[in-house]
């Protein structure tokens, strides 16, 4: 018993110290597998130190060096490696994965032909290319038909794990893409509509004659001003320009100020001119102006006909009635 | 893009095949001999007109950088000469850049099952066998999508020709919009020197009405065509997600289309839900549906109340001599119209005028007594007209020719004087053009 206990003690020290030595490909791939990539290429430098031509040693290398992202070191050692040894079909498998994780599907291809011609084995390799280009396939179609990927749809990520050249990754299977209803987009009600104006374009009273002198360049002038009001947001001025009991369409003058003081007060910018007055008489100390309104904000553009009539009070003209005409389309 | 002059006659033909159909018989193996031997594109002359092909795409894409139509073809183009690599890179950079073209993403994926068997059609793929009703309505929407936008690019020949429809702008309007529903093409013009044709500035797909033909009534999903200005124009913030960057409304019902009794409201050129970059090609109630980027790069090309938007089925395209001749008729007929107006002789100004005539408020009857009551009040009339655009009005084959006529018209007399711009519609009655209506 204690002889054979030596002995058992005596083969564990010698494998222990051969091993601290000489450490073996299986745990190098053990490291590569765990991430481990520097501590693989220190073992790896020290093997190689010893026998450098050794293909078992440049391919675990060459895995390490992707593995740690240094691709073009990897690429590099790959196509020195199938230099040397070009009926091996795991170098090719490899450096194709690279090359299809690069988007460098065409030399993938090549690869894959001239591996194709020298040795059926690697077939494999075109089953991963195929898997890889199913599986990006079918995440463009899901995308083109607005379809959720499938989970194997994700194929990519399988893909990553090609880097091992004797654990082929199997080909992703077409799975059928699952269809769930499209989303329906957003369809609330029209939350904006442009003022809805007698649609006819009418021009000015063409043969009515007008009104000359100094009180239609007052008015317009006046209107100038209002305009200029509405566009500095200045409402108090703005609602100024209205005779006091001004209320349009049944609305109560304080209800009609209080709109116009919001809608006002929305938009970042207002840009009103006015031109083209056209002033006549519209009864004792009143006047009608028809003109071209052009509105420019943030959030809205338009140009309309309006119609204003203006009454006198006291020394000021101010607004009795306007409306809207329509758009002026010229 | 100024012009674009594409291959006539057989060598069309040969491209139809060559980029609808082999496009997609492309098959990665054969890829290295495919340039040689597809659709007879084996004569230096094929060889040279598919390189005149690259060459324009590439010019639309310096351009535009955006013109994601442009850079698709491209792709299919080099999927159709076996440059799988080329088509790959070209399209994965457009679905980066666009990411909601998924008519791009389609094509992608074709292109990447290419190799492993042949794709004879648009999402032929084994992978997309059991898809569902929604999946193969979505497919058929983007395989229609492709469809027009190829049947645009292979059957248009502009060459030097010009619309027929924009026979002049006049002195103020700096673009105009010409839509033609057939190929789904939007065309954006831009003024030129006074008396030459408007010059194609870019062309861009556009998506219609669900329901193909002219919009008579309310609902009818149908895009009306007649001449048209854009109105008003609305921030996508004012807006439902469904207009996208913005919406430009047009007065449609115009003038002419009230009278005919035709009802409805709301077409305007607008721009898509966010997600999706364009639109099947007849899936609006009756808008024109744009892109939002291309929305987006009109907007300041567009002034409301001024530009014009022609939307016709199909546009009539003439070389510049005919575009010429139909423009100096209907100049020769406004200034006859002119002349006679000023002479003060009512019966010769009436005679302009046609039987069904009409302006607001007047028919044929009222008017003449009203001008003919005018004409004695005056001793002089100088009648000037500036600024004339003159659009003809999309009509059927059978039709009288229609034209509307918007210029400047300073006006001045003993008793009254104006300037005003005015909008005038004539039709060729027999020999004659004669104005049927006439609206400040």
């Amino acid at each position: 018993m204690t002889r054979q206990f030596y002995f058992f003690i005596l083969i564990l020290f010698s494998l222990t110290s051969q091993l601290q030595a000489k450490p073996s490909l299986a745990d190098i791939a053990g490291l590569i597998e765990a991430g481990q990539y520097p501590q693989a290429l220190s073992q790896l430098d020290s093997l190689l130190a010893e026998d450098k031509h050794n293909p078992h040693y440049l391919f675990n290398r060459a895995r390490a060096l992707a593995g740690a992202g240094r691709q073009d070191e990897a690429i590099a050692q790959y196509l020195a490696l199938i230099k040397a040894h070009p009926n091996l079909p795991e170098p090719y498998n490899n450096l194709a994965v690279i090359y299809i994780r690069q988007g460098k599907t065409e030399q993938a291809q090549a690869l894959f032909n001239k591996a194709m011609a020298t040795h059926p084995a690697y077939a494999r390799v075109y089953k991963n290319l195929a898997a890889v280009n199913t599986a990006r396939a079918q995440d463009a179609y899901a995308r083109a038909l607005q379809m959720p990927a499938a989970s194997q749809a994700m194929g990519l990520e399988m893909a990553d794990k090609l880097s091992l050249p004797k654990k082929p990754t199997p080909a992703v299977q077409a799975a059928p893409i699952v269809m769930t209803a499209a989303k329906p987009p957003a369809k609330p009600g029209m939350v904006y509509q442009a003022n809805k104006h007698d649609a006819d374009n009418k021009g000015m009273p063409a043969e009515k004659q007008p009104v000359a002198g100094v009180e239609a360049n007052t008015v317009q002038t006046v209107l100038q001003n209002w305009a200029k009001a509405w566009s500095t947001k200045s409402v108090d001025r703005y609602l100024h320009f209205y005779s006091d009991d001004y209320s349009p369409a049944g609305m109560s003058h304080a209800t009609w100020a209080a709109q116009r003081r919001a809608r006002i007060q929305r938009p970042k910018w207002i840009r009103v001119t006015v031109r083209n007055f056209a002033v006549t008489a519209a009864g004792p100390a009143r006047l009608r102006v028809r003109l071209e309104q052009e509105y420019a904000a943030d959030n809205y553009r338009d140009v309309t006909r309006k119609e204003f009539v203006l009454q006198k009070f006291g020394g000021e003209w101010r607004i009795i009635t306007e409306r809207g005409l329509g758009y002026i389309v010229r | 893009m100024k012009k674009r002059i594409w291959p006539k006659g057989l060598l069309a033909t040969a491209l139809i095949l060559s980029v609808s159909v082999a496009i997609y018989a492309a098959n990665f193996h054969q890829a290295e001999t495919l340039v040689s031997h597809q659709a007879g594109l084996n004569t230096p002359s094929q060889q040279q007109s598919l390189q005149n092909l690259f060459v324009q795409l590439d010019k639309r894409l310096k351009q535009d950088k955006q013109d994601h139509e442009a850079s698709l073809f491209k792709a299919m183009l080099y999927f159709n000469t076996g440059a799988l690599q080329k088509a790959l890179g070209e399209i994965e950079q457009l679905t980066e850049r666009a990411p909601d073209f998924h008519l791009a993403h389609l094509v992608k994926g074709d292109m990447l099952m290419s190799r492993y068997g042949q794709v004879s059609d648009i999402g032929e793929s084994p992978l997309l066998q059991n898809i569902g009703d929604k999946g193969r309505e979505k497919l058929q929407q983007l395989r229609a999508e492709a469809r027009a936008r190829l049947k645009a690019m292979i059957e248009i020949e502009l060459g030097n020709k010009v619309p027929m429809q924009l026979l002049g702008l006049g002195s103020s309007i700096d673009t105009a919009i010409l839509v033609e529903k057939k190929y789904n093409r939007l065309y954006v013009y831009g003024r030129t020197s006074k008396h030459e044709p408007p010059r194609l500035i870019r062309d861009y797909y556009v998506s219609t009405g669900k329901k193909p033909g002219n919009k008579h009534v309310r609902g009818d999903l149908r895009t009306p065509e007649g001449v048209y200005f854009v109105t008003s124009w609305i921030a996508d913030k004012n807006l439902p997600d469904k207009y996208g960057a913005g919406a430009f409304p047009v007065n449609y019902p115009n003038e002419l289309d009230r009278k005919l009794g035709k009802t409805g409201d709301g077409i305007w050129l607008h721009g898509t839900y966010r997600g999706f970059y364009s639109r099947p090609p007849l899936d609006s109630e009756g808008c024109v549906v744009l892109p939002n980027i291309d929305l987006s790069g009109l907007q300041n090309e567009i002034i409301p109340g001024k530009t014009p938007v022609v939307i016709t089925e199909q546009a009539n395209w003439l070389d510049r001599a005919e575009w010429q001749r139909q423009r100096d008729e209907i100049m020769t007929a406004l200034e006859q119209w002119r002349q006679d107006w000023e002479s003060l002789d009512a019966d010769k100004y009436l005679s302009h005028y046609s039987d069904d005539f009409w302006s607001k408020g007047h028919t044929l009857a009222s008017w003449s007594a009203r001008k003919r009551y005018l004409a004695r009040s005056k001793t002089y009339q100088h009648i000037k007209l500036s600024d004339i655009a003159l659009f003809a009005y999309p009509v059927k084959a059978q039709q009288q020719p229609m034209v509307v006529a918007r210029f400047r018209q300073q006006y001045e007399s003993n008793n009254y004087n104006g300037d005003i711009h005015k909008r005038v519609y004539l039709r060729k009655d027999a020999r004659h053009w004669r104005i049927m209506y006439e609206g400040g």
